[in-house]
């Protein structure tokens, strides 16, 4: 449900989980943005779902929580061989 | 206004119910209802005060941008001044001492560019006299000056979604101007919009800044 919503929002941003990592660790957004050297505007976009993240800063936010990038951001392409 | 409690914390401010983009627009029509009965009023009451004098259409625009940009400018540098002023629609928190120190030197340069602009635009609006040039120049030469180093600065202190939105505004912008001035060169060539390199500036100017607010809001850069 999560997933397959995602290319049906907006103009097909990816879906992320980067808010229940967050508040899972007890952060505001503010102290993300500080570990992850961006604003919090632009926490705030990824969150809200205004704005997809770089690859350099998706990977940084995953190294920091421990998880892979695919369990943060969310996308439900697949190959054409496997669809 | 309608409003709402803040469900992830009710410390911030209660969220409004209505749309920002409408919240402005109204904001907007009110500000100018007002500005307009108040002058009305004030020739109504003093008859003998002399009229505007006898402008263009691109010199009007050009004052009303220089007096907008000029407000806009102040009001952008008075933000850069304290973090209450730059608080996030659908945040969860209030904006921070540390974000206040990252964010306030961008609003600051934007506020400088912007009051740049309204320097320029002030300078291209003044009747165009012989003895007036060297200072119209040097104004829009000094105006382009701090435009050009605010924004190399802006670019340089900002994070992706700024660097992004600023991509994104910019290619925007160059489709725009080449629309506009693609249908405005045939128009002007057979007479039926103005041959003015001063309207053709403020057109395109306003070209370049729509897509910029447009991209800002959209990205929830907007304060």
């Amino acid at each position: 449900m999560f997933v397959s919503d995602s290319l049906t929002h907006r103009d097909q941003r990816l879906q992320n989980r980067l808010k229940e990592h967050r508040l899972a660790r007890g952060w505001s957004q503010g102290q993300l943005a500080e570990e992850l050297d961006v604003t919090r505007q632009t926490i705030n976009a990824v969150e809200t779902d205004r704005y997809d993240p770089s690859l350099p800063l998706a990977l940084r936010a995953a190294k920091l929580f421990g998880v892979p990038v695919e369990a943060l951001f969310l996308d439900d392409w697949m190959p054409k061989e496997r669809r | 206004m309608i409003m709402t409690s803040n469900p992830d914390n009710p410390t911030l401010p209660a969220e409004a119910r209505w749309p920002k983009w409408l919240r402005v627009t109204v904001s907007g029509v009110l500000g100018g209802l007002v500005g307009y009965g108040s002058v009305k009023l004030l020739f109504m009451a003093m008859p003998d005060l002399p009229g505007p004098p006898n402008l263009g259409w691109p010199q009007i625009a050009a004052i009303m941008f220089a007096a907008i940009s000029l407000v806009i400018g102040i009001i952008v540098l008075a933000m850069s001044a304290s973090r209450r002023f730059y608080d996030l629609e659908n945040a969860s928190e209030e904006a921070g001492p540390e974000e206040h120190r990252r964010v306030a030197p961008g609003l600051r340069l934007a506020g400088i560019a912007i009051l740049a602009m309204a320097a320029e635009f002030g300078a291209l609006a003044m009747p165009p006299e012989r003895s007036h040039f060297p200072i119209v120049f040097a104004v829009i030469a000094l105006s382009l000056l701090v435009q050009g180093w605010t924004s190399w600065r802006i670019w340089q202190n900002g994070d992706e979604l700024e660097r992004a939105v600023t991509l994104e505004a910019s290619t925007l912008a160059i489709g725009l101007v080449l629309l506009i001035l693609s249908l405005w060169a045939p128009l002007a060539l057979y007479g039926f919009v103005p041959f003015d390199p001063l309207a053709v500036l403020v057109v395109v100017t306003l070209a370049v800044i729509a897509p910029t607010i447009w991209l800002t809001v959209q990205r929830g850069l907007g304060a």
